[in-house]
């Protein structure tokens, strides 16, 4: 089973001033394949970062956002893993499913 | 080179290897190579810092459970965000955001390794799988400042399940 966020919170945990690479956020709660409950982000950015060649840069900045969405989940009292997901603009609206 | 650092550049090599658009498989394989070369690269240090003789090294290798290595990684980073599980009485405040990123890195990975192999609903994009990738690539270059802390070795201790919840 999984669990809907209450709306004051999802606010929250969706806010921007993450960067100026950021456009979007969701905040879902996802089941993992172990049937376990997760808090699901997915971080839309531009194109020309989700895009480009992986590289010890972009992964550094990847991760300093993916450790600020979770910092805001434990203040805000998620107790749940959040996974953070990032996709590219152009892929955002294309993407139907995705995998917590 | 070690193979920690030859899956990631695997990885790196499928994610790039349709340049248009990309099969499934590619992207599925990319991550799931992502996902080993950190596991690999924490277990080959774990076992090269618990185990003096060489030639044991691979037979301890083998003890390691993805599920003990993916729970010490995520009870790490509960440490770090404030949160006081078990194992908070063996490491030395703060936990440094390096380690504690290498560990929410590891435990993300490893459940999208599981979608990449076995979830066949699941649909993987570029973006996303470059994402995991350069996160991945972040983790090595951040493990590689970590690995002798002191944090790090109770991680790699509780990893190989030699840290236990009494």
């Amino acid at each position: 089973m999984s669990y809907l966020l209450e709306p004051k919170l999802k606010a929250e945990l969706e806010k921007l001033g993450l960067g100026a690479d950021v456009e979007r956020v969701s905040a879902t709660i996802r089941q993992n394949y172990q049937g376990e409950d997760v808090l699901a982000f997915d971080v839309v950015v531009k194109d020309e970062l989700a895009l480009a060649k992986p590289s010890r840069q972009t992964g550094d900045l990847f991760t300093g956002i993916a450790m600020t969405l979770r910092q805001r989940a434990a203040k805000a009292g998620v107790p749940l893993f959040a996974s953070v997901n990032f996709l590219a603009h152009s892929e955002a609206t294309r993407t139907t499913k995705k995998s917590a | 080179m070690t193979l920690a650092s030859d899956l990631l550049d695997q990885a790196q090599h499928l994610a790039l290897v349709d340049p248009g658009r990309p099969r499934q498989a590619s992207l599925r394989r990319a991550v799931s190579a992502a996902y080993y070369s950190l596991f690999h690269l924490i277990v080959d240090d774990a076992v090269r810092y618990l185990v003096p003789t060489a030639s044991l090294r691979a037979a301890v290798a083998r003890t390691f459970e993805h599920k003990d290595v993916k729970s010490a990684a995520r009870t790490i980073s509960e440490i770090q965000r404030g949160s006081a599980p078990w194992l908070a009485s063996h490491v030395r405040l703060p936990i440094s955001v390096a380690l504690a990123s290498v560990c929410d890195t590891l435990v993300d990975l490893h459940d999208q390794r599981h979608a990449a192999d076995y979830d066949l609903s699941a649909t993987f994009t570029r973006g996303v799988v470059n994402s995991k990738l350069a996160m991945a690539v972040s983790a090595h270059g951040n493990w590689s400042r970590e690995r002798r802390s002191h944090n790090a070795r109770v991680f790699m201790l509780a990893a190989g399940g030699l840290l236990v919840k009494r």
